[in-house]
């Protein structure tokens, strides 16, 4: 009875937040997170009217496409707890979940959109006061929003998780991840919780890799360049797999990797964490 | 600043290509950013930056007070103040100097400013020969090009290259020992030094409260220029007060720490008068040019924290894409982050669209900058203000479309599925052109995840 | 409308509605390490600072072993300069009998036109220059100079520095806070921080480019 009881007190209620192109392109990244999550014992809600953070839109100097999408972005997520309109409602946008802005957390496999989502979406709604009332569920809503790592070590708690893989990895800090989310220690705390898991540091883990989203096909040349620097960096290691935060770093690397015809294993930290589950 | 010359699109592929450049360019950076980290080992930088910050917010905030007490010290001191709106009339006042006092030669010191009003082209038309002595800036002149870092105005060229460019221009033995070299140019410089008639520089910092001038400097050359000629011009911005002469602690701690990791540079020189009646040697005349050329557009906006810099140069060490393209792909006057914003905004906002997008944003130069300008936010925001100005018709409809898309969630897995299978039919690939150029298409999945999770 | 109005007359618009920040200075000292009190504990200091970057700093406690210790690191021949400051101070530094040293005092350049071209070139064939100094600075290893001639001191090879007891300084802070350096009666203050160098060319460090070569700090128990 205790235990059960216990189990129903830890048992976090997390909203899964799947990036637009991990949906697309790198699912296995949104199946691990969700099985990790609920591995860990929390109870993983996927919403499934969710789309794009609208960072792409954001980065590239659109600000208000970026609102649009950031306003149906908090919709999904808050359900009920986000306030809208009576022409809405009438329109029957009704919502399915309802989200409690005291408990509930919304987690998801990618730095750069957290980081949007978190720093940037109460920034979006800070310019007109006609916005005021949604500058405060922004707020509201960036404070219950976090990077998956960061989660797990500052939220659930790293005793929780323990798993087994022999493999040897290096780590590389996304930008978003490291600048704007301040999550340096939490990653390397996970995969040093991994026994037989071998983390070797990069010379400079911490330069930029060039995707930069609409940069690597602005300049892609220069882009191209600077993830050649880090993949140099990173068979300079001879790690077995590179590993980030950010699926979209990896996308750019990997990409340039096989060009090259380079085998090697680039991998979101979630993958090789459901890897040492062995579940 | 240079309107209608080659922008960063045209010009970085070449630099790009260029692999001595890119070594020595990676090498000097890494390099830099290193003992920049070191430096700062035993301060508490952030608190440093945090007052450096509230200094030149208090600055800014009534920037007219203490210009006007600056140039009231300045000019009880014996100096002349002179205030220019524009490069050219700075360039004319200091044409009018040289004339009066029959100056036929001047030794300049290192100053962005001058570069930015390009003071020694428009000498040279006048018939005054101007000479730069700072080492790095002595090379470029030789070589016919412009310097392409704020402060290691060379660091694109290798000891070979600068062996072959003396023996060709000045009739050395060609010897790349940096030492000779060195040596040859303190030779050929000094005589420079004691012929002047005019010696100009820039300033670091000027002193409200006491009208003086500050410059920091490793070689010696600022101290020759500013003591050996009659007289000195000073060409400096607005944006370079500073109330006090003890905000000089906070300001000399971190510039050339965050330029090159050292405590302080090897002379600083706080200049405040002419020479007195007692002295035996010194300018007898000690002008102060205070340019506005476009800064003033800045006050009272969003961007006005960009007018802190002090010109270390740490954001261009830094910065990973500067490192691959270096100084000269940037087609300004200020390369790097803090250039990507300065030159669009002071005069070239036609430069604006292609500087602001040459970044990945990646957030390294505001971790570094000693003064806490947000850089790569303003780059954002800049990105935002283009798309305002200048709209891109093809991308804004692209986003729009995408915005459309991503507010029907049935529609965007729709369009999902349909271009996963179409990139696996290789049908995709005229769209991608500017990423498969040197990058492999990832293999697209048959399933997207949430179609997964629905079985 | 001259550049003077109208600049002030953009900046007034533009700071129109800007609030005005002043500075309050609750100033805490940045530096992570402690500061000592004792002037053997700074001594040490300075000097690890000033032989980090290359220059000297020697203790000697009589005159004698002052001449010694500077001649011992002067080639033959050595044109010497010596400001009236030290002359003053020291008049036992200069050695009238050795032919092999020529001296150049302060007082005898007064006497030439000054900028003029016997002055730049009597300057110029200096190898070595004497002066005392403002203060130096424990924190960064810096000596402050504040003379009537600026370039013996910056155009010789070798630059000699003598600091008499109580002319030691903590830090910056001190520096730029002291009342009585702010309100000096020179033309300017010359803040020399090790020996002229350079790394324009693949940021390798070379000494001696326009400026002295070699700086020596000689402290002065008297």
């Amino acid at each position: 009875m205790l235990k059960e009881v216990s189990i129903y007190l830890i048992s976090m209620r997390v909203f899964l937040f799947i990036p637009c192109y991990i949906d697309q392109l790198y699912p296995s990244v949104a199946k691990a997170s969700y099985e990790v999550l609920k591995h860990l014992g929390c109870q993983v809600h996927i919403p499934e009217n969710q789309t794009c953070c609208g960072q792409p839109a954001f980065n590239t100097g659109y600000r208000d496409e970026a609102k649009k999408m950031a306003i149906h972005q908090m919709r999904v997520f808050l359900g009920t707890s986000f306030p809208i309109s009576a022409k809405e409602h009438l329109k029957g946008k009704k919502a399915v979940t309802s989200f409690n802005l005291d408990s509930d957390y919304v987690v998801g496999p990618s730095g750069s959109c957290i980081a949007m989502m978190k720093n940037f979406y109460p920034d979006l709604f800070n310019e007109s006061r006609s916005d005021n009332l949604l500058y405060e569920i922004a707020v509201k809503f960036s404070k219950r929003v976090y990077e998956f790592s960061e989660f797990i070590v500052k939220v659930i708690g790293l005793e929780k998780f323990s798993g087994r893989l022999k493999l040897s990895v290096s780590y590389h800090d996304s930008c978003h991840s490291l600048r704007e989310l301040k999550i340096k220690e939490e990653p390397r705390m996970i995969l040093n919780r991994i026994r037989e898991l071998k983390l070797v540091e990069l010379s400079h883990p911490e330069i930029c890799c060039g995707f930069g989203g609409t940069f690597s096909v602005k300049f892609p040349e220069i882009s191209v360049e600077m993830g050649k620097d880090k993949l140099a960096d990173f068979y300079g290691t001879e790690a077995d797999a590179l590993v980030s935060t950010d699926m979209s770093c990896l996308m750019h690397l990997s990409a340039i990797a096989r060009h090259n015809g380079i085998q090697r294993r680039f991998a979101h930290l979630s993958e090789i964490m459901l890897e040492s589950l062995q579940i | 600043m240079r309107p209608n010359s080659p922008g960063i699109k045209t010009l970085y592929k070449k630099e790009l290509s260029n692999h001595q450049l890119r070594e020595n360019l990676s090498k000097a950076t890494l390099q830099s950013v290193q003992k920049r980290n070191k430096s700062f080992e035993e301060l508490d930088f952030e608190y440093l930056r945090n007052q450096a910050r509230q200094i030149k917010l208090d600055t800014l905030s009534q920037l007219n007070e203490y210009l006007a007490q600056f140039e009231d010290n300045a000019t009880k001191n014996g100096c002349k103040v002179f205030y220019a709106s524009t490069a050219f009339n700075a360039n004319q006042y200091i044409l009018n100097v040289a004339k009066s006092t029959s100056s036929k030669l001047i030794v300049k010191s290192k100053s962005m400013v001058t570069e930015e009003i390009e003071l020694v082209d428009f000498l040279k038309k006048n018939g005054i020969e101007a000479v730069e002595t700072d080492l790095g800036e002595y090379i470029v002149q030789l070589a016919g090009e412009k310097p392409s870092h704020i402060t290691t105005p060379a660091i694109h060229k290798s000891r070979y290259e600068i062996s072959n460019l003396f023996h060709d221009k000045l009739g050395t033995e060609n010897n790349p020992n940096p030492e000779f070299l060195t040596l040859k140019a303190r030779q050929i410089l000094r005589e420079q030094f004691l012929k002047a008639d005019i010696g100009v520089s820039g300033a670091n910092f000027l002193i409200a409260e006491t009208g003086d001038v500050v410059v920091v400097e490793n070689e010696g050359n600022a101290r020759l220029s500013t003591s050996s000629p009659r007289v000195h011009i000073v060409v400096t911005g607005i944006e370079k007060i500073l109330p006090r002469f003890s905000d000089l602690r906070i300001f000399l701690r971190l510039l050339g720490r965050s330029s090159t990791g050292q405590k302080l540079t090897s002379y600083t020189s706080i200049l405040r008068s002419p020479r007195t009646k007692e002295e035996l040697d010194g300018p007898d005349e000690l002008h102060i040019v205070i340019l506005d050329n476009g800064r003033t557009n800045l006050l009272g906006t969003e961007y006005q924290e960009i007018l802190h810099c002090i010109r270390c140069g740490a954001c261009l060490n830094v910065c990973p894409v500067y490192r691959k393209i270096g100084g000269h792909a940037y087609g300004s006057v200020y390369p790097g982050p803090i250039g990507s914003l300065v030159t669009p905004l002071y005069s070239d906002m036609e430069k604006a669209r292609d500087l602001a997008f040459a970044s990945t944003l990646c957030g390294n130069c505001t971790e570094v900058c000693p003064v806490g300008i947000n850089i790569h936010h303003h780059l954002l925001t800049l990105r935002n203000d283009i798309n305002k100005r200048h709209k891109h018709f093809v991308e804004k409809f692209l986003i729009n479309q995408f915005t459309m898309v991503s507010l029907r969630p049935k529609l965007l897995s729709f369009l999902g599925g349909t271009a996963r299978m179409l990139s696996r039919l290789q049908l995709l690939n005229f769209f991608l052109k500017q990423w498969t150029k040197e990058r492999s298409v990832p293999n697209f999945p048959p399933q997207s995840f949430k179609k997964y999770n629905r079985e | 409308m001259s550049d003077r109005e109208r600049i002030f007359a953009i900046i007034r618009k533009r700071l129109f509605h800007v609030q005005k920040i002043k500075f309050t200075d609750n100033y805490q000292s940045p530096l992570k390490k402690l500061v000592p009190d004792n002037f053997s504990d700074l001594l040490l200091q300075f000097k690890q600072e000033l032989e980090a970057l290359g220059g000297r700093a020697i203790q000697i406690s009589s005159t004698d072993e002052l001449r010694a210790a500077i001649l011992a690191n002067l080639k033959e021949n050595s044109s010497i300069f010596i400001t009236d400051q030290i002359m003053r101070t020291y008049p036992e530094l200069v050695d009238k009998i050795n032919k092999s040293k020529k001296y150049i005092m302060e007082k005898d350049l007064a006497s030439l036109i000054p900028n003029s071209k016997i002055y730049k070139e009597t300057v110029n064939s200096i190898d070595a220059a004497i002066t005392g100094c403002l203060c130096t600075i424990a924190e960064t290893g810096t000596i402050v100079i504040s003379g009537n001639s600026r370039l013996p001191l910056a155009m010789a090879q070798e630059l000699i520095v003598i600091i008499k007891p109580g002319q030691m300084l903590k830090t910056l802070d001190e520096f730029f806070t002291g009342k009585h350096f702010k309100e000096h009666n020179h033309s300017n203050l010359f803040m020399v921080t090790g020996p002229s160098q350079t790394a324009d060319i693949e940021k390798e460090l070379v000494k001696g480019v326009h400026g002295p070569k070699d700086v020596f700090a000689f402290f002065a128990d008297k």
